[in-house]
């Protein structure tokens, strides 16, 4: 049975509230951090095939992504991806320099953005083991600028290591009045996700 | 006659005639392979995912994932531009892709796009199909541009 099957009304709002919260949890952890007003779009969950998975990042050009993989009872990757000029105007902030003074991204730059990265997977997972009372871990996080298709061919394969379907969870940010615009994308692999469905029947 | 243009997918292969450009972008892991036939100026392109397929594929859900394993992709390519009147002898390939996007991404993943370069070298080895050029491996994702009209094919990068 694909998972797009085993979806019922009732879980699909479960998941739907999940998502709301475990967002919640991440936004406010990079309020705090860039001691910012952030403003979150919670764009739900899909079931996505591997192959269309290219598409999933809303962005054309090139962007720095921190990676993250999810493991325990349920297997699957965060990844947080900026595009350029964001992730450097998040730097300037994070290292409290003046606007612009980040022109790339150098080693201090990575390990500022993999913290933020951290942070929030820690907060999401956080939220959302405690809800469905299943353990998700998060690795150590790793870091990529390149075209957000590139990333995302990359993912897939890591994917259909396990099903050619995800469970993908979305939500868009945005820092200080759109200076920064940011993506967070949480998968879990087709057996992670019967188990999410199954904690919530 | 105006050209056209076709995007391949990940898992997805075409053949075309002259006057044609087949594009795949937003190569990682994955390979792109294109064939050619100089002579008849037709070519074929195919954006694999994985190295091999597995035992147990069903061979009925070819249609739409044909080319999603890269032993089956070759042989498509091979065995459909062989319809169109080509001749393998007359073949050669130009394959691009198989990246290392993420260095901590699992074991599995930084190995697959190696593999998938190697198993691609091999069935056209195995095909007695010229391979003419390769950009592979390295951290950097590909797109990738094959005009049928001169046979060359474009690799892009973003940085």
């Amino acid at each position: 049975m694909s998972l797009n099957q085993k979806l019922s009304l009732e879980v699909t709002e479960k998941l739907n509230h999940i998502s709301e919260v475990a967002g919640r949890n991440a936004s406010e952890a990079l309020s705090k951090l860039t001691d910012q007003k952030l403003e979150v779009v919670i764009m739900g969950f899909e079931v996505v095939s591997i192959e269309d998975i290219n598409d999933v990042l809303d962005a054309d050009d090139v962007v720095t992504a921190v990676y993250l993989e999810i493991k325990g009872d349920l297997n699957g990757g965060i990844i947080l991806a900026f595009p350029e000029r964001s992730s450097l105007s998040l730097v300037d902030i994070l290292l409290k320099k003046s606007d612009g003074e980040t022109v790339s991204i150098d080693d201090m730059a990575k390990s500022v953005l993999k913290e933020t990265g951290n942070i929030l997977a820690g907060n999401y997972l956080a939220a959302l083991s405690n809800y469905l009372k299943l353990n998700a871990l998060e690795s150590i996080p790793d870091i990529t600028s390149d075209s957000a298709e590139s990333i995302m061919n990359s993912l897939a394969i890591e994917i259909s290591r396990h099903s050619f379907e995800a469970l993908l969870f979305k939500m868009n940010f945005v820092v200080d009045k759109a200076v920064i615009k940011g993506q967070m994308i949480i998968f879990f692999d087709s057996d992670s996700a019967k188990k999410m469905i199954d904690a919530l029947k | 006659m105006k050209e056209k243009v076709y995007l391949i997918g990940m898992g997805e292969y075409k053949i075309a005639s002259n006057p044609t450009t087949l594009v795949s972008s937003g190569i990682g892991s994955c390979v792109v392979i294109c064939l050619y036939d100089r002579t008849k100026k037709i070519g074929g392109m195919a954006h694999a995912m994985l190295p091999q397929t597995p035992e147990d594929y069903k061979i009925d859900d070819d249609e739409e994932d044909g080319a999603r394993y890269v032993d089956r992709a070759v042989q498509l390519l091979v065995s459909n531009m062989k319809s169109l009147g080509c001749d393998s002898s007359n073949m050669m390939a130009k394959i691009a892709g198989g990246a290392n996007m993420f260095s901590t991404l699992g074991t599995y993943s930084r190995e697959i796009g190696e593999n998938n370069v190697e198993m691609t070298k091999k069935i056209l080895a195995e095909m007695g199909i010229k391979l003419v050029a390769e950009s592979t491996g390295g951290t950097t994702g590909r797109s990738v541009e094959f005009n049928l009209i001169t046979g060359v094919v474009s690799i892009v990068t973003k940085l």
